[in-house]
């Protein structure tokens, strides 16, 4: 599993928080994300320090969520990232 | 709904300046003869300091833009190259993580300012040129060899595998080279606009009409590139989520309308986007055509002396879009 990896954004991309979601573009695709709330929040707390499990214990204690299913997203949520090229993997 | 559209419709609604353009410098090394910057402050010689930003105050300001929801960034000039402490201030705006593109007319760079560039991650280099031979393009610039300098600086940009636009402004001598344009523009690795209407000059400057294409030229034009030009136009943002900032630090609209509503060097961003609020530009809000409408509020006041009301020209070109 990956949960003792440290996620770093790419460096080439921009981003601003608008209404408390960010907007990220991704220069290289061409691509401008939109993330909801709770996107957002895992994308500020990706600071280039924290692993996935400190990163899923911060939402844990944010969100009413079962610990299976806050896995299964932040896994699936994590595959979105990489594959957009928005963090390295 | 397209994330793009829905933060330029935000930013509208909350009148956040989501994309900033901010003049560097007057200065150029180019002396183009329709350019709508007074031919004094954009000489080499003499007054730098006056028609200059300096960087100390541009890197605090960045810094204010961020906070106040800022994303989008474009350096323009002037010759955006010819300010020292360029590189510090691109670099500055990448840390925090804008999206920065630089206008720039290529000349100055080579090689090792195209590394620079790639490395510091830059969205785009936008490039004008005006011909696609040295004949046409040097003509427009007053500067012989800028066609080859300008070109040779894009093949390096591109070779870095930096995405490069390249600008191109119709006028009487290259309306007929739009297709060669095309052609050059694939051939280095560029994509290319092309914007079929010369402004005038500041300070009621006319001069540069006289290179404007005639309006049945223009109607052409918009038939043919009717892909491109389909579908709603975007409402004109100057002053709501577009903020522009000139060389010396005034705080306006847009570059075309400079209307200065204070200076950020002396009183910093915030308080004079706040106090931009008060700008607001209204045309034919009941016009059927609005939707098809080009009109540029920047335009109208460089030739009008005053912004907003309507405008003939522009009423005849949505007539032929």
């Amino acid at each position: 599993m990956f949960w003792g990896e440290v996620p770093v954004k790419n460096p080439r991309l921009a981003d601003q928080k608008i209404d408390g979601e960010y907007f990220v573009v991704q220069p290289l695709h061409k691509e401008l994300h939109q993330m909801d709330e709770t996107a957002s929040f895992i994308w500020q707390l990706i600071d280039g320090r924290r692993n996935w499990a400190a990163i899923r214990e911060r939402i844990a204690g944010q969100y009413d969520v079962s610990e299976k299913n806050l896995s299964a997203d932040i896994a699936e949520f994590r595959r979105f990232l990489i594959d957009k090229g928005l963090i390295g993997k | 709904m397209n994330p793009s559209v829905l933060l330029f419709r935000k930013a509208f609604e909350k009148r956040i300046p989501l994309e900033t353009v901010w003049e560097l410098t007057r200065r150029c090394n180019l002396f183009c003869r329709h350019c709508y910057l007074p031919l004094k402050e954009r000489r080499m010689s003499g007054n730098a300091e006056r028609v200059s930003a300096p960087a100390g105050e541009i890197k605090k300001g960045l810094a204010e833009l961020k906070k106040r929801g800022g994303l989008f960034l474009s350096f323009t000039g002037g010759e955006p190259l010819l300010l020292a402490g360029i590189w510090d201030i691109l670099a500055q705006a990448r840390r925090l993580a804008f999206d920065v593109r630089l206008f720039t007319n290529a000349t100055l760079i080579r090689r090792e300012e195209a590394g620079e560039i790639c490395s510091l991650g830059l969205s785009a280099v936008e490039i004008s040129l005006y011909g696609c031979e040295a004949s046409t393009h040097d003509y427009y610039t007053c500067s012989p060899g800028s066609f080859e300098r300008t070109v040779e600086g894009i093949r390096y940009l591109t070779g870095e595998g930096i995405a490069v636009w390249i600008k191109v402004l119709l006028m009487r001598k290259n309306i007929r080279q739009l297709n060669k344009m095309s052609m050059l523009a694939g051939e280095l690795g560029a994509r290319i606009r092309f914007d079929p209407l010369v402004g005038a000059g500041y300070r009621g400057d006319i001069n540069p009409l006289k290179h404007r294409i005639a309006l049945k030229e223009i109607g052409k034009l918009l038939k043919k590139s009717s892909a491109d030009f389909s579908g709603e136009l975007p409402a004109c943002g100057a002053g709501r989520n577009i903020f522009s900032i000139d060389a010396s630090g005034n705080g306006t609209p847009c570059l075309m309308l400079p209307i200065s509503f204070g200076n950020v060097f002396e009183e910093g961003i915030v308080r004079v986007w706040k106090r931009l609020g008060s700008f607001s530009e209204l045309h034919c809000e009941e016009c059927a055509k609005r939707a098809s409408c080009f009109y540029c509020p920047g335009m109208v006041y460089l030739e009008k002396g005053k912004a907003g009301g309507r405008y003939s020209l522009f009423c005849d070109m949505a007539g032929h879009a």
